[in-house]
């Protein structure tokens, strides 16, 4: 191996949640569905996505259910004290994470390669060129 | 004819209803902007403070520097964690409203984009909207 592996991190508007990603995320995307453009109150939600074994989380988070495409339940993560969006899934029990690219410390990094639920995009969002674009989720369409 | 808005949270329990159109209506790329919404960027829309009609639900608030409070406060849902709206010294006699959070009646396309220069290099924005640092 050469040099060390790279790490990620991020955290809330206050810096009460934190995290730390190691590796390359498994994808990389914007999600304009209409719970992210709600949740964010923004057009769409940059996500990278991660295996639980590679994401350390730090700090309280308080936890909001609502149902998921895939089915069953979506959960995402915020901090109790100033209400930013960080992460999905349930630490200790969910397989993946989704992390929301806005809370990298350094966003830059951020690496898109697909859109999801390119049909609930607002028409003013431009994707960046070069994504994949699918209408739901890869897969359905 | 004047129009009514509703915001609401991701779960609904709590919301803001505007009346006519906002002052303002842009993305802004800055950090605050970027954490609070784990997104590229926040989307606001302005109303003069006598053009809020109605709020319901009881929402948190977070003050974004202590020292000042007047500078910024953000009211968030204590349930879902959405960001409803805020208030800033930027702007004394108004209340900004997260866009997309409005259903209904949709509101104008945003046509500004604010702390152009902290956009990241992975967002694009309509050619036709003006740009501000």
């Amino acid at each position: 191996m050469t040099g060390a592996a790279k790490v990620l991190t991020g955290g809330c508007l206050c810096g009460a949640l934190r995290y730390e990603a190691r590796g390359e995320p498994v994808n990389a995307g914007y999600c304009c569905c209409g719970d992210c453009r709600r949740a964010s109150g923004s057009g769409f939600i940059p996500f990278m996505g991660f295996a639980s074994a590679d994401l350390t989380v730090t700090g309280q988070t308080r936890q909001f259910r609502s149902p998921a495409a895939r089915g069953g339940e979506a959960v995402r993560n915020f901090c109790p004290t100033c209400g930013g969006l960080v992460f999905g899934g349930v630490v200790g029990e969910s397989e993946s994470h989704t992390v929301y690219a806005g809370s990298l410390d350094d966003p830059s990094a951020f690496r898109p390669t697909m859109a999801i639920f390119n049909r609930q995009r607002p028409d003013w969002v431009v994707l960046p060129e070069g994504l994949a674009v699918f209408e739901a989720l890869p897969g359905q369409g | 004819m004047t129009a009514t808005r509703k915001a609401a949270c991701c779960c609904g329990a709590c919301s803001i209803t505007t009346e006519g159109e906002p002052i303002l209506n842009g993305v802004c790329h800055c950090d605050n902007c970027r954490r609070r919404t784990g997104s590229a960027f926040g989307w606001s829309a302005y109303f003069p403070d006598d053009r809020i009609v109605a709020r319901e639900g009881e929402l948190s608030v977070y003050v974004l520097d202590p020292a000042d409070p007047e500078r910024a406060q953000r009211y968030f849902c204590p349930r879902c964690g959405t960001t409803l709206y805020w208030k800033s010294g930027a702007f004394p006699d108004n209340t900004g409203v997260a866009a997309g959070c409005f259903s209904g009646e949709p509101l104008a396309e945003p046509g500004l984009s604010a702390s152009d220069d902290k956009r990241q290099p992975w967002v694009v924005v309509p050619e036709s909207w003006g740009r501000m640092t």
